[in-house]
C-alpha cells in the first residue's frame, strides 16, 4: 500500500530525470541547451506520433521520440559549438520552431490519439523507463568519473584550450553531449504524453522543461546532485498533488502546477544566498575557437 | 548628401532579408499545403488577405504590434545590459493584474485611475523583474531560471484572479467584469487604440535613454566586459538591478495598454504570447530601440497572417514555426557576428 503510493508518485521521475539529464549533459561540455521545453514538446508529439503510425508500441514511439530529437542538437551543434553563434540567442529560434512544430504538425497530422499500451515488464510496479533513467545517471557518473571520454568531457567544458592541446577534439565531444542531451529532453517529452498523459495536447509539458533546466543549476552540475535535485522535485510533484487530494493541503488549483515552480525559485536563489561555489563549467556559454 | 553608392548596402541587406523572408514563408505555405491538402496559392492569398489586405486587417496588425513592441523595448534594456529576461510574458501579465486591479477595484476618477495605472503597473512588474537582476547580481543566480519560473507564478495568479476572487457575474468565463468606459483609452481608428502612439513614444524615449544617456552607455560597457564597467567605477549590482526595473516596467506597460486599449478587462491568454514573441523581436532588432518597432511589427504581420489561414485548416501554431525559423534562417547569424567573444 505504501510502495503503491511511492511508486506512483516515482513513475513521474523519467519525465524530470531525463530532461535535466539532457540538459546537464549538454552543459557539462559546455554548451547552454534553454530549448528543453520545446525539444520536450516535440519529443512527446513525435513519439504520440510514432505510436500512432508505427504500430502501436510504446518501446518503438520512445525510441523514435528520442532519434528524431537528436535534430535539435544537431542543430544546435552546427550553429553554436561549430559556428559560434550565441547558445542562448540559438536556444530561443529553437525553443519557438519545436515547440511550434509540434503544436502545428499535432493539428496537421495527427488524429486524436489514445495511448491504451502500458510499458512492461514492471519491477516493483515501476516501469522499464524508470530504470532506465537511474542506469543513465549512473552510466553518466561511471563515464565522467573513471573514463578517457568522461575527462574529455569535463575538460571540453572547464576549460577547451587546454583540451585541445593534449589531443582532445572539443568540437567532436561537445557536438555528441548536445546531441545526445537533446535526444534525452526528447524522450522525457514521449515518455510524459505515453506514460503519464496516454496522449498529447498542447501545453503538456507546463514548464517541467524549464523547471529541469533550473534542476542541473540547482544540482551544481554533477551527476549526484542533478539526480537528487530531479527526484526531490519528482516527489514534491507527488506530495503535493497526493496532499491536494487527501485533503490535507489547500491550494487552489491555479496554483498546483507551479507550487514546484515556486520552490524551486526560492531554492535557487537560497542557494545562491548561501553562497557556495556553483560549480559551474568555466567554458559554459563560450565558444571554442581554435588558433 | 547621400551618394547611389551608400544606398547601395542597405538595400542589398534589405533585399536579401525580405528574399529569405519569402523563401521561409513560402517554405512553411508549402509544407502546410501538403499537410491540410489546400492549394498553394490559396494559403498565400489567404495570409496576405488577412495581414495587409485591408485597411481593416491593417489596423489590426498595428494593434498586434502595440504590446509586441513595448514588451520588445523592455528586453532590449536588459539584454543590452547582458541580462537575459525572458519574463516579459509574466511582466506583462503582472501589469495587466495591477492595471485591472485598480480601473475596477478603486474609487477614483478615470483619469487618475489611468494614470496610476501606469504607474503602478510599472513599477510592480518592474520590481518583480528587478528581484530576478538583483539575485544574479548580488549571487549569481541564473536569471533565465527564475524569470521563466516568474512567468509560470504570475499567470497562475492572474488565472487564480479570474476564476474565482475577481469573476463577478462573469459565470464560468474566466475574465473578470468590464473596467468603467471613463478609464478606457481612446480608439484612434477602430480597431486601432492610442496605445499604438504611447508605444511609439515609448520607443522614442527608449531610444533617447539607451543611445544618448550615461545609463544607456553603461548599460552597454558592462555588457561588452563586466569586469571593466567595475574598473571605470559603474556599480554592475545597482545597474543590474535597474536595467531590469526598466525592463520588468515597460513589459508591464503593455499589460497596461492590453486592458485599457484592446480587452478593457483581464481574461485568460490575454497576454496573448507577446512576451515571448518580443524575445524573438528583440534580437531579430539586435538589441536596438530604433529597429525594434520593425521588428514587432514583423512579428504581428507573421502571427496576424497566420491567424487567416486558420479557416484554410491551417493550424495556427504555424506562425511560431515561422518565427523560429525566420529567426534562425535570417537572423541569427547576422545578429551574432558582432556579438562573439561577448
Amino acid at each position: 500500500m505504501m510502495w503503491d503510493a511511492i511508486s506512483s508518485i516515482l513513475s513521474f521521475f523519467p519525465v524530470i530525470g531525463l530532461a535535466a539529464l539532457g540538459g546537464f549533459t549538454s552543459q557539462k561540455s559546455g554548451v547552454w541547451n534553454i530549448a528543453i521545453e520545446g525539444i520536450m514538446t516535440y519529443g512527446a508529439f513525435a513519439g504520440v506520433f510514432a505510436y500512432h503510425y508505427f504500430g502501436n508500441s510504446i518501446g518503438i514511439a520512445l525510441l523514435f521520440g528520442f532519434l528524431s530529437s537528436l535534430i535539435f542538437g544537431v542543430l544546435l551543434s552546427l550553429l553554436c559549438v561549430h559556428q559560434g553563434l550565441d547558445q542562448i540567442v540559438v536556444g530561443f529560434g529553437l525553443w519557438f520552431l519545436s515547440e511550434g512544430l509540434a503544436g502545428f504538425l499535432y493539428l496537421a497530422v495527427l488524429p486524436s490519439v489514445t495511448v491504451t499500451e502500458t510499458l512492461d515488464p514492471k519491477i516493483l510496479s515501476l516501469d522499464p523507463l524508470f530504470y532506465v533513467t537511474i542506469a543513465s545517471f549512473t552510466i553518466l557518473y561511471v563515464i565522467l568519473k573513471h573514463t578517457k571520454q568522461g575527462l574529455a568531457i569535463r575538460s571540453v567544458g572547464e576549460n577547451p584550450r587546454a583540451a585541445d592541446t593534449v589531443g582532445i577534439n572539443v568540437y567532436r565531444t561537445r557536438w555528441i553531449c548536445t546531441t545526445v542531451g537533446a535526444g534525452l529532453m526528447g524522450l522525457a517529452g514521449s515518455y510524459l504524453a505515453l506514460v503519464i498523459l496516454q496522449g498529447f495536447t498542447y501545453n503538456l509539458v507546463a514548464g517541467y522543461g524549464w523547471a529541469a533546466f533550473a534542476l542541473v543549476l540547482f544540482g551544481r552540475w554533477t551527476v549526484p546532485g542533478t539526480l537528487l535535485s530531479s527526484l526531490v522535485f519528482t516527489l514534491l510533484i507527488g506530495l503535493q498533488t497526493r496532499l491536494q487530494v487527501a485533503g490535507i493541503l489547500v491550494v487552489p488549483s491555479e496554483f498546483m502546477v507551479v507550487t514546484p515552480h515556486i520552490a524551486v525559485v526560492v531554492a535557487l536563489a537560497l542557494a545562491g544566498a548561501l553562497g557556495k561555489k556553483s560549480g559551474m563549467p568555466a567554458a559554459l556559454g563560450r565558444f571554442y575557437q581554435k588558433e | 548628401m547621400i551618394t547611389i553608392e551608400e544606398l547601395k548596402k542597405p538595400i542589398k541587406a534589405a533585399l536579401y532579408n525580405v528574399g529569405l523572408l519569402l523563401v521561409t514563408l513560402s517554405a512553411a505555405f508549402l509544407i502546410s499545403s501538403l499537410l491540410v491538402g489546400r492549394d498553394f496559392g490559396e494559403i498565400f492569398w489567404f495570409f496576405f488577405r488577412s495581414s495587409v489586405g485591408s485597411v481593416d486587417s491593417v489596423l489590426r496588425m498595428l494593434m498586434r504590434t502595440t504590446p509586441i513592441l513595448v514588451a520588445t523595448l523592455g528586453l532590449i534594456v536588459a539584454f543590452r545590459s547582458g541580462v537575459w529576461n525572458i519574463g516579459g510574458e509574466g511582466q506583462i501579465v503582472i501589469g495587466v493584474i495591477v492595471t485591472t486591479g485598480i480601473c475596477l477595484f478603486l474609487p477614483l476618477p478615470p483619469v487618475v485611475a489611468v494614470l496610476l495605472s501606469f504607474i503602478t503597473s510599472f513599477l510592480t512588474s518592474g520590481v518583480y523583474a528587478a528581484m530576478a537582476g538583483f539575485l544574479k547580481a548580488r549571487w549569481d543566480v541564473n536569471e533565465i531560471a527564475v524569470t521563466m519560473m516568474q512567468t509560470f507564478i504570475a499567470i497562475a495568479l492572474l488565472q487564480y484572479l479570474i476564476d474565482a476572487p475577481w469573476n463577478w457575474g462573469e459565470g464560468l468565463y474566466p475574465r473578470t467584469a468590464k473596467i468603467p468606459v471613463g478609464t478606457r483609452l481612446p480608439f484612434l481608428l477602430y480597431p486601432l487604440n492610442s496605445t499604438f502612439l504611447i508605444g511609439m513614444a515609448l520607443a522614442v524615449g527608449t531610444y533617447i535613454l539607451l543611445k544618448r544617456t550615461v545609463f544607456g552607455y553603461e548599460l552597454q560597457v558592462m555588457r561588452s566586459n563586466r569586469v571593466a564597467a567595475l574598473s571605470h567605477g559603474i556599480d554592475t549590482t545597482r545597474l543590474t538591478v535597474l536595467s531590469m526595473l526598466l525592463s520588468g516596467g515597460l513589459c508591464g506597460l503593455a499589460g497596461t495598454g492590453l486592458v485599457l486599449g484592446e480587452y478593457f478587462r483581464a481574461q485568460a491568454g490575454i497576454s496573448g504570447n507577446y512576451g515571448f514573441y518580443a524575445i524573438a523581436a528583440a534580437l531579430m532588432a539586435n538589441n536596438k530601440a530604433s529597429r525594434a518597432p520593425f521588428a514587432a511589427l514583423l512579428i504581428a504581420f507573421l502571427s496576424q497572417g497566420t491567424l487567416g489561414l486558420i479557416a484554410l485548416g491551417v493550424p495556427q501554431r504555424l506562425g511560431e514555426v515561422i518565427i523560429g525559423a525566420v529567426f534562425i534562417v535570417i537572423l541569427v547569424p547576422r545578429v551574432m557576428k558582432k556579438w562573439r567573444g561577448g
